[in-house]
């Protein structure tokens, strides 16, 4: 009978940490303090704002004149403290799901230490930008690696996202390219493997996460293509970057690797009704959002869908989600307040 | 038939009328780089917004193999002083004109800064790729937009030379014929 109810037994292992989450929750800003950000003029009228909301006094030691990359990298300190008690605490399989979170932070470490060595940036300077949810020890050894085999033997091959490697090993020369490739394909690994442990897990979870994760796949298939014209990236390559755990899959992903424009791209996205709003609303003007601000936009409502669900683990990401728009949304508001260039200052994404 | 001064006189009013007419050039063209630049950051930061702040940053430049891909050469003695041509793609046939011509350095656009070639960069071929490479492949159309703004830019910045120079030229004409008229009027009154 156990089976048939995991609710009830849910709380004996994860209840108080999905307490401490909803608690989390409650400080994620609202719409109010948004409104008083954007009437900020400078970036100290921003701290002082940023004092009265959960964040608190954190910028209160950094030394003036402040910069935005100083409030980037404070804001996501906040969130580390946070999800690294949670990891602390927890026990399976809220442990491996919490450490299928920190693998795409993995995957944007690896990929701005390996550009940043390309670029013979010094890796002392490298390694305080990645992010720490996303550390790994072998990261120091990534100045090494030349090709993607060596990239692979020395420094990969211990991590985590190994098996997501599998693919992209090869004696060529690291290039912009094939960095390029490597990263959509680890990502491309990772969600599918996120994608089928969520299945597996069941119930709410599944329910939540398997929604979302499907979204985010279709979302990469569309921006890659969109993004891959005009670029040397061939067609048989760009097919190979796709997740394969969307409502895309099979054949709106094989319309997309033939696609040549925007219209065919936006005429397979006509086929799926979801897909075509968002499509229909977006455009470059001056009134209208992006199609990347859509898809940010649809994320966030499905994040928050999340929280509708109790006992389930989607909360968990649902909620490293939505703190990722809200550092976006603050950090793009305190550009344009440096910048003084307000105009479109409110297209940020407000969350609750 | 028109004395010499009168003469004088209508060239002086048709002098200043052109400076005035390049001076509302200029100020169209200085409120024109304003914007380019300031949109182009505005971009930027739309980049930022979609790629991850960190990835758009300075671990991403190159520095090593930063190379001007405009540059600019001077005429004395034509109407256009500076006219600028782009060194993409014949960086052997570049070297006679560069001998003719003055590298104009750019210290404000970070995609373009120009350093002098080295000598190991000469013996490789020299692959010069659009900067925007250094960012990835897939690049988000924010970031392409802020780079057609910059290079924009750096056209405007060309025209605001050329037209100073005019200026100063039209400037200096008239002080001449103001001159000019000075001696023929007491030559006159003699």
């Amino acid at each position: 009978m156990m089976n048939y109810m995991p609710e009830m037994t849910f709380n004996v292992d994860h209840g108080y940490l999905e307490g401490l989450l909803r608690g989390f929750k409650s400080g994620i800003l609202r719409q109010n303090d948004y409104l008083n950000l954007v009437q900020c003029e400078t970036l100290e009228d921003l701290k002082l704002h940023l004092q009265s909301t959960d964040y608190g006094n954190f910028l209160a030691n950094e030394p003036s004149p402040l910069t935005v990359s100083v409030i980037d990298d404070k804001l996501k300190e906040k969130l580390v403290v946070e999800f690294q008690h949670l990891r602390n605490q927890c026990v399976e399989p809220l442990s491996t799901f919490l450490d299928y979170i920190t693998y795409s932070y993995m995957i944007d470490n690896i990929i701005l230490l390996i550009t940043g060595i390309l670029h013979q940036r010094p890796i002392n300077e490298l390694i305080p930008k990645c992010h720490p949810l996303g550390s790994f020890e072998q990261m120091e050894a990534i100045h090494i690696a030349s090709t993607p085999a060596e990239l692979y033997n020395a420094v990969l091959v211990d991590t985590p996202i190994a098996p997501y490697f599998l693919d992209c090993i090869s004696e060529q020369d690291l290039d912009e390219m094939n960095i390029e490739i490597i990263r959509n394909t680890l990502y491309k690994a990772y969600l599918e493997d996120f994608h089928s442990f969520c299945r597996e897990l069941g119930g709410a979870t599944a329910e939540a996460m398997c929604e979302a994760l499907a979204f985010e796949a279709d979302r990469r298939a569309f921006i890659i293509t969109i993004n891959s014209f005009g670029t040397e990236l061939t067609k048989e390559d760009r097919a190979k970057l796709y997740p394969r755990c969307g409502d895309l899959y099979p054949y709106g992903l094989q319309l997309l690797a033939k696609a040549d424009d925007y219209d065919q791209v936006r005429q397979v996205a006509d086929i799926y009704g979801h897909y075509k709003e968002l499509f229909e609303g977006s455009g470059t003007g001056p009134g209208e959002k992006t199609l990347e601000d859509k898809f940010f936009e649809q994320e966030v409502n499905f994040m928050k869908n999340s929280f509708m669900q109790q006992f389930q683990f989607g909360v968990f990401y649902a909620y490293v989600k939505l703190k990722e728009q809200e550092n976006r949304n603050i950090i793009w508001i305190a550009e344009c307040v440096a910048q003084r260039h307000r105009a479109k200052i409110d297209s940020y994404i407000p969350i609750f | 038939m028109m004395t010499e001064l009168q003469q004088i006189n209508e060239e002086l009013d048709t002098k200043l009328i052109s400076f005035f007419e390049t001076l509302s050039s200029l100020y169209q063209e200085q409120e024109k780089l304003n914007d380019q630049i300031k949109d182009g950051f505005w971009n930027m930061s739309r980049a930022r917004y979609n790629m991850g702040i960190k990835f758009v940053g300075i671990d991403q430049i190159h520095e090593d193999n930063m190379c001007a891909l405009t540059k600019v050469k001077v005429r004395e003695d034509e109407t256009e002083m500076f006219e600028g041509y782009s060194s993409l793609h014949a960086p052997e046939e570049t070297q006679p004109v560069e001998t003719v011509g003055l590298r104009k350095r750019n210290v404000g656009q970070s995609q373009e800064v120009s350093t002098p070639v080295g000598d190991d960069t000469a013996s490789k071929t020299k692959k010069q790729h659009d900067p925007i490479r250094w960012f990835g492949v897939l690049v988000p159309p924010s970031l392409r937009q802020c780079q057609n703004q910059f290079k924009s830019s750096v056209e405007t910045t060309i025209a605001i030379a050329n037209l100073k120079q005019k200026l100063l030229g039209l400037k200096s004409e008239y002080l001449d014929l103001q001159k000019r008229k000075a001696e023929v009027a007491s030559n006159v009154s003699k």
